[in-house]
């Protein structure tokens, strides 16, 4: 195209239009501006969406954290319980000579049948499980029924040593204390 | 950098001429806004909106100097542009003629602008402004010369009215250089239409003429006058054209363009040259098509 010739007189100086190849440069600002917008506003969403998942997050810990206290009550109650079941059976299974201690003082007293057992106190400790306490108390005041008791733990299955042996007459009343060993526990 | 080349920058605005950019065609320089185009004759203003897209809008014409005419019209041609930017031609205190051997250097347009001694020598004179059309193939140019007062009156009286001027040139001028460029660089481009060596070129703008004359493939002969005839009349174009056709025979083309889209024209023109084989080149608004696109 021809371009019609100027007489004017320049009072600015024009700068001539940039080449066409350095439009990259804007074209690459609008690129980033956009690129900015676009990251930007996936930073937010990304933003929020994990800010959404934390809440819901602590949501389920503060569930888990109270599944786990009513747990760790209900635990600690089986454990009571387990505490009072094990006692229970450490009681059943060391009351267990103890039973048959009475049982043999019991039917030495009941074969007889001339006297009757008016207190009988059956202790051990802790210290030394295998020594029990003994306080017998007979009603009336033939010593030969005693004998006859003692005679049945000397000679019972559990085979009782006597130690510390004190007798005495009571009103109508034989009262003995002595400290039991078995046999086979003291090695004897 | 300042504030406004960061903004030229990323509005694209940097890639385009700027809107005093003389190198530039006047619709690359505002392709998406409106500019007012005016013409000033002696003793008459014309103007025309050139609309966004290329198109020309509202236009009208006025009695006066331009300075009168700018003081009344200012404040509605200001509101007719987009940034007050106006293409002007003056056809008025103007002198067309025909030199050879004028410098062909390259920046020669550039240089004729700001040092025109340089590059025409011996002819430059002091108080003018200049524009130079070379013919392609020979050492012959048309040089216009017009008064650098005249020049400057007219941006002052522009700047006065708030206006910025984008491009001043002379309109007969324009056309002239507007029917060469068709018939030769158009013609070499396409290969298909060979340049006759024999042509007259008889153009007339807003009461000015200009007759010019190729023989054996060189321009011979160039006649102008500014503010010669009465729009309308052109009767007295016979004066001018007489003297140069003494040697020209009637088959020769000769091409007519006319800025004044009337019919009449080229009918008083083969009226004073019967037989002759005239052509009419022009294009409709051919005076605002030029200063306002080219």
């Amino acid at each position: 195209m021809l371009v019609c010739h100027d007489l004017k007189f320049e009072i600015d100086p024009v700068a001539p239009p940039l080449s066409n190849g350095l439009r990259v440069i804007p074209v690459l600002f609008y690129v980033a501006v956009a690129g900015c917008a676009f990251f930007t506003a996936y930073f937010m969403i990304q933003k929020n969406a994990s800010e959404r998942a934390r809440l819901a997050q602590e949501r389920v810990t503060a569930e888990e954290k109270k599944k786990i206290a009513q747990i760790q009550m209900k635990y600690n109650e089986l454990e009571g319980d387990v505490k009072k079941a094990s006692s229970m059976i450490d009681w059943v299974k060391g009351s267990s000579p103890i039973q048959r201690l009475a049982m043999t003082i019991n039917n030495s007293i009941v074969k007889t049948g001339e006297s009757s057992i008016r207190s009988l106190k059956l202790s051990r400790t802790p210290e030394s499980p295998w020594q029990i306490k003994m306080a017998l108390t007979l009603n009336g005041s033939d010593a030969e029924y005693l004998n006859d008791t003692l005679d049945a733990l000397a000679t019972g299955p559990e085979k009782y040593k006597r130690f510390n042996p004190q007798r005495s007459l009571g009103e109508n009343s034989v009262n003995y204390t002595a400290t039991l060993i078995r046999h086979t526990e003291q090695g004897l | 950098m300042q504030l406004i080349h960061l903004k030229n920058l990323l509005t694209f605005a940097s890639f385009r001429p700027e809107p005093a950019d003389p190198a530039a065609a006047w619709s690359t320089r505002f392709p998406n806004k409106r500019t007012l185009l005016l013409n000033v004759n002696r003793n008459t203003v014309n103007w025309q909106v050139m609309l966004k897209g290329g198109n020309l809008g509202e236009g009208g014409t006025e009695e006066g100097s331009l300075q009168e005419v700018a003081e009344m019209y200012g404040d509605e041609w200001k509101g007719m542009t987009d940034d007050g930017w106006v293409s002007v031609s003056i056809n008025n205190r103007f002198i067309l003629s025909l030199e050879s051997n004028l410098s062909r250097k390259k920046g020669y347009e550039e240089m004729l602008r700001t040092n025109p001694k340089t590059v025409l020598g011996s002819k430059f004179e002091r108080g003018k402004v200049y524009a130079v059309r070379h013919h392609p193939e020979t050492n012959s140019s048309l040089l216009l010369a017009c008064e650098e007062v005249l020049v400057k009156e007219t941006q002052v009286a522009l700047k006065n009215a708030d206006l910025q001027v984008g491009r001043l040139s002379c309109g007969l001028f324009a056309i002239l250089t507007d029917v060469l460029y068709r018939l030769h660089d158009s013609a070499d481009k396409e290969g298909e239409n060979e340049v006759p060596s024999n042509y007259l070129v008889i153009a007339v703008c807003q009461g000015s003429v200009c007759v010019l004359k190729q023989s054996e493939g060189q321009w011979t002969e160039l006649r102008s006058r500014s503010a010669y005839y009465e729009p309308g009349d052109l009767s007295s174009l016979r004066r001018i054209l007489q003297p140069m056709l003494t040697d020209w025979y009637p088959q020769y083309p000769a091409l007519f363009v006319s800025d004044d889209n009337d019919p009449t024209s080229l009918e008083q023109i083969r009226q004073m040259l019967p037989g002759y084989a005239i052509s009419d080149v022009s294009s409709g608004d051919q005076l605002w098509s030029i200063i306002g696109k080219n």
